[in-house]
């Protein structure tokens, strides 16, 4: 069984979790079968999703997750991308919270209780406070807000990744050849991106929104053509150094091309760096969806959207606040994983152990002093 | 009087390269303009114009010329100022942004400073006992403060500002950057009344900020800890407290000021959605009101002071800085 052998390991988290993970995958699909059937019969795009997602976390559960590695790092043998980060209790939360709004936004079809978009009696189904047949109550309209969160998190996912991989690939591009060419190339650019900084992020984004129709995939290009200028940045300041190592300094003398050269030698490099910016920009990228659609100017109704869901509970605060309360409490869960696993990724990529945090030599040395103080 | 001459110098420098930061983000809107679809023209004017007058607008836009042409003279007219006529205020753009603009100083202004008084003293605080169960319980708990939507926890503080026991031990308005009355108070009851609505919005704004600023007040201020003179003046025997004021807190917290650009894009993004929800008649409110009611000259003038907003903040803020650390001119002058 899954899990077991961890748990016989003496690794209690990391044996729950996988035999949690692997239960409730089962009883959802024991529940749902009926909505797994449809989806074999013929299902859309999202549906199709989130049977592959199933099925894979199953045999995730049965395959690597049997054999998965102690949550806390510290094994000399255990070198794997994230072993650092789980070794601090923040990373650890930071990668749940991101893995767990994932899977749910993935299989959100299936966890879903009732049709997000469903008025279910419109006039005496609405504001229907938390209870066992709504657990987080009813909408104005009479719309399950359970079902309205876990869909809103996949639309926020399906914003704020794609448009974050669009942002770090044109970061990356334009800083790395910023980088590495130099001269007026680097200094143009990094002007152009001094002169985009100016704008507020929002500004640019609700004005663009006035321009054009709002949908998913305008939120996703304004997302991404908005957020590659910290990335640029970030990433010319690590070409800048990688280019004069050695390793980069042979290439170029064995007479490899500049773009080669950039491709395979230095942008490797600096892969560390990008996976924080990725990171971080993800939550903010959820943050910025999130407040497009509050403000009426992302994805439009009748996509359940995070950010809309609260704007829809505002009029109705007093009297209904879990309308309010529940998306942003799960907006915020979202963004603090995000910003979570970041940090650990900054730390481990830093190679300096937690955030700041874990310089013991610091902690030493300054231990006198704060008896003192 | 040497160090005086270079500051001006540096001064004069920074402002000269501020304005073609200035043209150049009118450049931007000018492009953004163009490239939505439809001409601009449509974009001018309301849909409900007659073809006709459309034709004639057309004509007097100047929408037949080249786009050189075009783009000359919409950087004369912003030049001196001239951002067209909205018509949903009914007054030119100019004259709207000059109505809300000082509220929006006022609220970011305000956020501002809030955000670096309670983040500063948050960073030294948890700076001065680092790793310690108070320093990782705040430390979680400014990051989970930067990561709460601001148009959330504005709803929460409306949430709780308007339950009964909280009202009665603390009744603050909870809309409006002014109240009805506001004409009919005098001078000192009318400074209390901007600064008892500015509670609310400032709050909410400053918050994810101040999280920012206590997360880097706390690295400086271990940074500074460890330098050479720190160590020396705690070897000297002086009192803790007064190491930490004299040597920590102020070489830790001045490089702070450089973070203003980091900061004041955010700010000022954060000031849109906010004024939305406490009907603060700002600059985000009026933006937001040009969005719905599709007046597109409203909203490139707005978007354009917001950017021109950042640049000023971000020239003030480098020259405080210049100003209290000489080498940062002494630096820049030599580069």
């Amino acid at each position: 069984m899954p899990g077991l052998r961890a748990l016989r390991r003496g690794e209690t988290g990391t044996g729950l979790a996988v035999v949690a993970l692997w239960i409730g995958l089962l009883v959802l699909a024991g529940a749902r079968s009926a909505r797994i059937a449809d989806t074999v019969v013929g299902g859309g795009v999202g549906e199709w999703l989130a049977l592959v997602t199933l099925v894979g976390a199953l045999a995730w559960c049965w395959g690597p997750g049997t054999r998965a590695r102690p949550l806390a790092a510290g094994g000399p043998g255990d070198r794997g991308p994230l072993a650092g980060v789980t070794g601090t209790p923040s990373g650890r939360v930071g990668l749940l919270l991101v893995a767990g709004v994932l899977l749910v936004a993935l299989l959100a079809p299936y966890l879903a209780p009732h049709d997000p978009a469903r008025q279910i009696d419109p006039v005496a189904g609405a504001h229907l406070p938390p209870g066992p047949a709504h657990l987080l109550g009813t909408d104005r309209l009479g719309r399950d807000v359970l079902s309205r969160v876990l869909y809103g998190a996949r639309v926020t996912m399906a914003a704020a990744v794609p448009a974050v991989a669009l942002s770090v690939g044109l970061g990356a591009a334009v800083g790395g050849v910023a980088g590495y060419v130099g001269g007026i190339v680097d200094s143009v650019s990094m002007r152009v991106v001094d002169l985009l900084l100016a704008f507020p992020r929002i500004v640019l984004l609700v004005a663009a929104a006035a321009l054009f129709e709002p949908s998913l995939g305008l939120v996703v290009v304004l997302l991404g053509l908005t957020g590659w200028m910290d990335v640029a940045r970030l990433v010319r300041g690590e070409v800048l150094s990688i280019r004069e190592r050695p390793y980069v300094r042979a290439a170029e003398g064995l007479g490899l091309g500049r773009g080669r050269v950039l491709a395979r030698h230095v942008l490797p490099n600096a892969l560390g760096p990008l996976l924080v910016a990725a990171t971080l920009g993800v939550a903010d990228a959820a943050l910025a969806e999130a407040t497009l659609s509050f403000l009426g100017l992302g994805v439009q109704a009748p996509t359940p959207s995070l950010g809309s869901m609260v704007a829809g509970g505002r009029d109705a605060l007093l009297g209904a606040w879990w309308v309010v309360v529940f998306p942003g409490g799960v907006l915020t869960a979202v963004v603090l994983g995000f910003n979570l696993l970041g940090e650990a990724v900054r730390a481990e990529a830093a190679g300096d152990g937690p955030v700041r945090r874990g310089r013991s030599a610091t902690g030493a040395v300054d231990a006198p002093g704060e008896g003192a103080a | 009087m040497r160090d005086d001459a270079g500051l001006i110098r540096y001064a004069l420098r920074r402002l000269l390269q501020a304005v073609p930061l200035l043209l150049a983000a009118a450049t931007v809107v000018f492009f953004l303009l163009h490239l939505a679809p439809g001409d601009p023209a449509a974009a001018y004017l309301h849909p409900d114009v007659p073809a006709e007058v459309a034709e004639q607008v057309r004509r007097q836009m100047g929408l037949g010329r080249p786009l050189h042409e075009q783009y000359l003279s919409w950087l004369g007219s912003v030049v001196t100022g001239d951002l067209g006529y909205s018509f949903s205020q009914g007054q030119t753009v100019a004259r709207a942004i000059g109505g809300a603009l000082p509220n929006t100083l006022l609220l970011g202004g305000a956020a501002l400073l809030l955000s670096f008084l309670a983040g500063g003293s948050l960073g030294v605080f948890q700076g001065t006992r680092p790793n310690t169960a108070t320093d990782r319980t705040l430390g979680t708990a400014t990051l989970v403060a930067y990561s709460v939507p601001g148009f959330w926890i504005a709803l929460l503080l409306l949430l709780l500002f308007s339950a009964a026991p909280v009202r009665e031990l603390l009744p603050l308005p909870l809309t409006g950057a002014t109240s009805v009355d506001h004409g009919l108070m005098d001078p000192g009851g009318r400074v209390l009344d901007r600064l008892r609505h500015l509670v609310l919005p400032a709050a909410a704004l400053s918050l994810a900020p101040a999280a920012a600023v206590a997360r880097h007040a706390r690295s400086a201020v271990l940074e500074a800890r460890d330098a050479d003179h720190v160590r020396a003046a705690r070897g000297r025997g002086l009192a803790a407290w007064s190491v930490t004021l004299r040597h920590v807190v102020r070489n830790a917290l001045l490089p702070l000021v450089s973070l203003l650009g980091l900061y004041i894009p955010r700010l000022m993004g954060g000031a849109v959605v906010l004024e939305v929800i406490f009907s603060w008649a700002g600059m985000g409110r009026l933006l937001y009101r040009g969005v719905q009611a599709r007046d597109y000259p409203l909203v490139l003038g707005a978007t354009l002071l917001f950017a021109a907003l950042v640049v000023v903040a971000n020239l003030l803020a480098d020259l405080v800085y210049a100003g209290a650390d000489p080498r940062v001119r002494y630096r820049s002058s030599r580069g």
